[in-house]
């Protein structure tokens, strides 16, 4: 039971909806069912690039079941393409439809659509379109991209270069010249993907009769889908209406908008029923946004002392054949290049990007969105550097951090960094782990033919986008808002914004409601999710869902609660300042128990009996709070990650053994929630680091398109891992929480990338491209 | 992810199994669907008859016949990872199990079905090279048996023919008290093979196979040979003796060259092993 001496913030809430998922009874979207529902299949292009000659649809159109096969064609009255919502100055756009026109640029885009019966009968029906193709030639080599004689991706374009930008001071050659040391390192970041567990879907139904549309969908963000589809297919917004069921996991996968789903939703306006896609796990691996895959130059220079003097990193991604949207491809490379060196005093730090087309599958935001390289290639070269000159790594990094008292600062590539604690959560990690021993340790083992390494990496994490008055994500991120109201039993009802896909958002604005409003946890419910029935809002992404819906949620608590002691107190015949609520109990502060009265009480009176209410306005048990740009854009946060590998050098094979992390997240409203976006952000960023790789060939060939080849880290190959925390609360806000889900991904890949580097560095060899297979680390080890 | 449409058979006996497969329709045994089932959906097979032998109660069966343990084509993963007979006559096959897959498909997946699949990455149908095992097959109205070095023919190839459904493997008891070993490398537990050795040292002979990493299970006669010479040669050896054995894999650039390099050091582990447990016995 809560009682008045325990907090629900701060304390380990289980998310009420987990054993509904874990029983298999929550509604994922494949669960969504609509009487007539019809289900589309697509054909998927088999080739990276190629003109579409003709399309025949006769045979497939006449396989019984099949209700219609859909071409662009078919689909170009009723949508008119899109580009990028999230420009920048200079950004080449080429427009993306629901389904390709004249041409195909990448393996895996939709060209055809069936509606059938079934998706089974779907499926039997794509087999029996026949397209005739021109093939061209693919765009697909990165390193060559730029030349010349590159192959374009998009032959109507010059060339391949969609976006570049110098970040930062401008490059300075004589500080490098004439610095005491200077380390330097070409990285390779390799294609991966997202991969939640539940694939993508859609179930769309539009009624002619009164020109309306429902769409449920896989996603994060209902009213921007809702903003979407209005304008891409010229529809009242009005008469739109997004719901997003329970959703397993999104990671960034699902805060786009993809052509197949633009596609489903306008095949429903077009024959006017109601019409589900759901991806299979092969569209997954094809179609859902790829992420990471950057080469990176970067280098360092420090004095004697060891301090850094001056940085530079240049990177090139390979953005794919178009940019996502509606948020850009271009974040994954310019945050990289941007935060790159950020924990750090740097006198000099400069950096170029460049993004450029490719014959493959858009790169979008995924769970760290360049945070992770950055962290990566900047503690890379510094433990690097600290090896080179023979200083402690520790000692290099509290060194040169920005002492935590120095905040707020403007980084040197014009990021707003505030309430950062680096120099505590590295001092906390040498708290938990016994730094000296364990590399004495390594050390002694390096002697029995044992190759352990220890790494550290630390980062900074810019979470909880917002509307703020720079917001250039156009219909991405708006205000959010939040409606809470007290029904007649005193339950508790909380329609907000900010969406839950799977990692309890719920839970915790549940958490700060009944605190801040002084009701038992379990009488708060939450609804979100629904376009219609919440408040427009940014849904979920960038770690936002506590900072940003746990503010919004304390807001209205505090006000609401206003309003239910000024009710009382007139019951009462005394003043609102006397009152206090606290388990859904209203008594003066100061007086024996008996003197008050519950809100269920207070609230069947004002839903019924307001007559016993003096006369006056009517009691409002209900309101509404918004949150916009009188909030930063976005809020860092730090933390620190050290991984402990064994490196098999015979075979190549990595050993997790052990990994730790120290992060912080200002308040930390649920810390079971946040260890658990701990942990599992931790495993993505070791499947970045070991394991995940999409392989295309030089042709723009998928070559491992299936859960048997793209290797996703399972529970058995992850080490123990120590999550603990430092607590600066977010200065700005009143919760003082800041994001913490992305933190685990991006301190993972550099932490195990030096732990790898701190074994083989005795051998002379390093590792700079990621994965760290087996083959590559034979290769690092000149063993081949 | 669907598969096309297909007719489904239980069988009730072997005959009527045969005599379903010898029919006009393209047909497919269906054992523990662990790896049929991922095919179908994938559509890169659509056979049009599904027999399931899964009823089969007489190939679920391990005995002892004279001298082999004869263990039935539909034994599953879990019953040889358990089983008393196996444990005590071939725990080579044992301990292999635990290379294989997790538990939910260990459940389900049948010694045959990976036989007649004849993944180049599985583990039995290396363990059945080194062991000499031979192969019971069936078809409609009669029975032949085949030798596990005559049974892979490429990746996912093997010596059945059209009609033909395979009924269990004899395993010679002598072979199977050898000191055995297997050693594979896998890049997630439970995953098939990125490259994998098997070894046995019997009286004055050696039989080793290499999986996951040519197209299909291989004996590696030239390692054999130089065993037998120089049973601690070393690596570089081994090395040249499996470039001999697996000539695609040693012109296949950097990751084949990578994969000699793993075996080399697969082979020596399964050698030391050898040594230890013939050193026990
Ligand atoms: C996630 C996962 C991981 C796996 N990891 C491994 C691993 O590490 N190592 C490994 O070796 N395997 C692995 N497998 C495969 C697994 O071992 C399968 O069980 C095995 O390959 C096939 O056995 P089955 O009984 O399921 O055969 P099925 O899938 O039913 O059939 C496979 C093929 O064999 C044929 N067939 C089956 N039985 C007979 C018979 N008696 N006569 C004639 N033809 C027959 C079928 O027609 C079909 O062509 C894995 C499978 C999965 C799903």
């Amino acid at each position: 039971m809560t009682s008045a001496t325990t907090k629900a913030i701060g304390s380990s809430h289980r998310r009420g909806d987990a054993k509904l998922f874990v029983g298999g009874r929550g509604t994922y979207i494949d669960d969504v069912a609509m009487p007539g529902v019809l289900h589309v299949a697509f054909l998927r292009s088999p080739h990276a690039h190629a003109s579409i000659v003709a399309i025949r649809t006769a045979d497939a159109d006449a396989l019984p079941g099949v209700v219609r096969v859909v071409t662009a064609a078919d689909l170009a009255p009723l949508c008119k393409g899109w580009q990028t919502s999230q420009t920048y100055p200079g950004y080449v756009l080429r427009t993306q439809y629901p389904l390709a026109t004249d041409r195909v640029v990448f393996v895996g885009q939709a060209v055809v659509a069936v509606v059938a019966e079934s998706r089974a009968l779907a499926e039997d029906a794509v087999e029996l379109v026949e397209i005739d193709w021109e093939l061209l030639p693919p765009a697909c080599d990165l390193e060559g991209a730029m030349a010349p004689d590159a192959a374009r991706a998009h032959p109507d374009l010059a060339g391949n270069l969609a976006y570049q930008a110098e970040v930062g001071d401008p490059e300075n050659r004589a500080l490098f010249d004439e610095a005491a040391c200077v380390v330097e390192a070409a990285f390779r970041f390799n294609r991966q993907t997202v991969m939640p567990m539940e694939t993508r879907g859609v179930v769309a139904s539009y009624l002619p009769g009164d020109g309306s549309l429902s769409v449920y969908q896989s996603h994060t963000a209902p009213h921007q889908l809702r903003s979407l589809y209005a304008t891409h297919l010229g529809l009242d917004e009005g008469r739109i209406r997004v719901i997003c069921p329970h959703v397993g996991g999104s990671f960034g996968a699902k805060i786009h908008l993809y052509s197949d789903e633009v596609a489903t939703v306008a095949i429903s306006r077009l024959i006017g029923r109601p019409v589900k896609y759901i991806a299979d796990r092969m569209e997954a691996l094809l179609a859902d946004i790829h992420a990471r895959e950057q080469i990176v130059t970067a280098k360092l220079a420090l004095d004697e002392e060891g301090r850094f003097v001056a940085w530079r990193a240049e990177t090139r991604l390979a953005m794919g054949a178009f940019s996502t949207h509606p948020g850009s491809s271009v974040q994954e490379a310019d945050e990289a290049v941007r935060l790159a060196m950020a924990p750090y005093r740097v006198r000099h730090v400069g950096g170029r990007l460049e993004v450029v087309f490719q014959n493959k599958n858009i790169v979008g935001q995924y769970r760290g969105v360049g945070h992770p390289i950055a962290a990566a290639i900047g503690e890379h070269l510094i433990e690097k550097a600290a090896a080179a000159m023979g200083f402690d790594p520790v000692a290099l990094r509290l060194a040169n951090y920005v002492a935590d008292d120095a905040y707020p600062v403007k980084t040197r590539t014009g990021i707003d960094l505030d309430a950062l604690s680096h120099q505590a959560c590295l001092r906390r990690l040498g708290e938990i782990i016994d730094i000296p021993a364990l590399r004495a340790e390594n050390e002694r083992l390096r002697g029995e033919g044992i190759h352990r390494g220890f790494g550290i990496a630390c980062f900074i994490e810019r979470t909880a986008t917002n509307a703020p008055s720079n917001a250039h994500i156009r219909k991405a991120t708006a205000q959010d808002g939040i409606t809470l109201s007290v029904d007649p039993s005193g339950a508790v009802r909380c329609a907000i914004s900010v969406t839950d896909q799977g990692q309890g958002t719920h839970t915790v604005v549940a958490q700060v409601i009944a605190d801040e409003l002084g009701v038992p946890f379990d009488r708060v419910r939450i609804v979100s999710g629904d376009s219609q029935a919440t408040p427009y809002g940014s849904g979920v992404r960038a770690s936002r869902g506590t900072a940003v819906g746990g503010e919004l949620a304390l807001h209205a608590s505090r006000e609401l609660r206003a309003v239910i002691l000024e009710a009382a107190a007139q019951l009462l015949q005394t003043v609102a300042e006397r009152l206090s609520m606290t388990d859904g109990m209203i008594a003066p502060a100061d007086s024996e128990q008996g003197n008050g009265i519950s809100l269920a009480d207070l609230a069947e009176i004002v839903h019924f009996k307001p007559q016993l209410l003096p006369r006056g306005a009517q009691v409002s048990l209900s309101l509404s709070r918004h949150l916009g740009h009188d909030w930063p854009a976005l809020v860092p946060t730090n933390g620190v990650q050290a991984s402990l590998v064994e490196v098999d050098v015979r075979t190549g094979a990595v050993r997790l053994l052990r990994h730790w992390a120290v992060d912080d997240f200002g308040t930390i409203v649920n810390p079971l929630l946040v260890a658990e976006q701990v942990r599992g952000g931790i495993a993505q960023g070791i499947g970045q680091a070991l394991f995940e790789e999409l392989v295309y060939d030089a042709g723009g060939q998928v070559q491992n398109a299936s859960l048997a080849d793209y290797l996703v880290p399972l529970a058995s190959d992850l080490p123990d891992m120590v999550i603990d925390h430092v607590e600066t609360p977010w200065p700005h806000s009143v919760l003082g929480a800041k994001g913490a889900g992305e933190a685990g991904t991006t301190g993972a890949v550099g932490a195990v990338l030096n732990a790898v580097n701190d074994a083989i560095r005795p051998l002379g060899a390093s590792i700079t491209e990621l994965p760290m297979t087996p083959e590559r680390m034979l290769a690092a080890l000149n063993r081949l | 992810m669907k598969p096309r449409p297909f007719a489904y058979r239980r069988a009730t006996s072997v005959e009527e199994a045969c005599s379903l497969l010898a029919g006009p329709v393209d047909a497919r045994v269906i054992a523990g669907g662990q790896s049929l089932v991922p095919m179908m959906n994938l559509r890169l097979v659509s056979p049009a008859l599904l027999v399931d032998i899964g009823g089969l109660a007489e190939l679920q069966r391990v005995t002892l016949a004279g001298d082999a343990l004869h263990v039935g084509a539909l034994v599953r993963h879990r019953q040889l990872e358990t089983d008393l007979l196996v444990a005590r006559h071939v725990p080579l096959l044992a301990s292999a199990v635990r290379h294989v897959a997790h538990q939910a498909v260990r459940n389900r997946g049948t010694l045959g079905g990976s036989l007649c699949h004849a993944d180049p990455a599985a583990e039995f149908p290396a363990c059945i090279l080194v062991l000499e095992a031979t192969l019971h097959i069936a078809s409609s109205g009669s029975e032949r048996t085949v030798a596990a070095g005559d049974f892979f023919r490429g990746m996912f190839a093997t010596a059945l023919e059209p009609g033909e459904m395979l009924t269990g493997v004899s395993i010679p008891l002598t072979a199977a008290r050898d000191p055995a070993a297997l050693h594979e490398m896998s890049r997630r537990h439970g995953d098939l093979a990125l490259a994998g050795i098997v070894g046995r040292r019997g009286q004055g002979l050696q039989r080793w196979a290499a999986f996951g990493i040519e197209d299909r299970a291989v004996r590696l006669a030239h390692l054999e040979t130089m065993f037998a010479d120089k049973p601690q040669a070393g690596e570089a050896e081994m090395l040249a003796a499996l470039a001999l054995d697996l000539p695609s894999t040693a012109g296949a650039g950097t990751a084949g060259r990578a994969k000699l390099v793993i075996a080399a050091e697969l082979a020596r582990r399964c050698r030391d092993d050898i040594d230890r447990a013939g050193v026990a016995a």
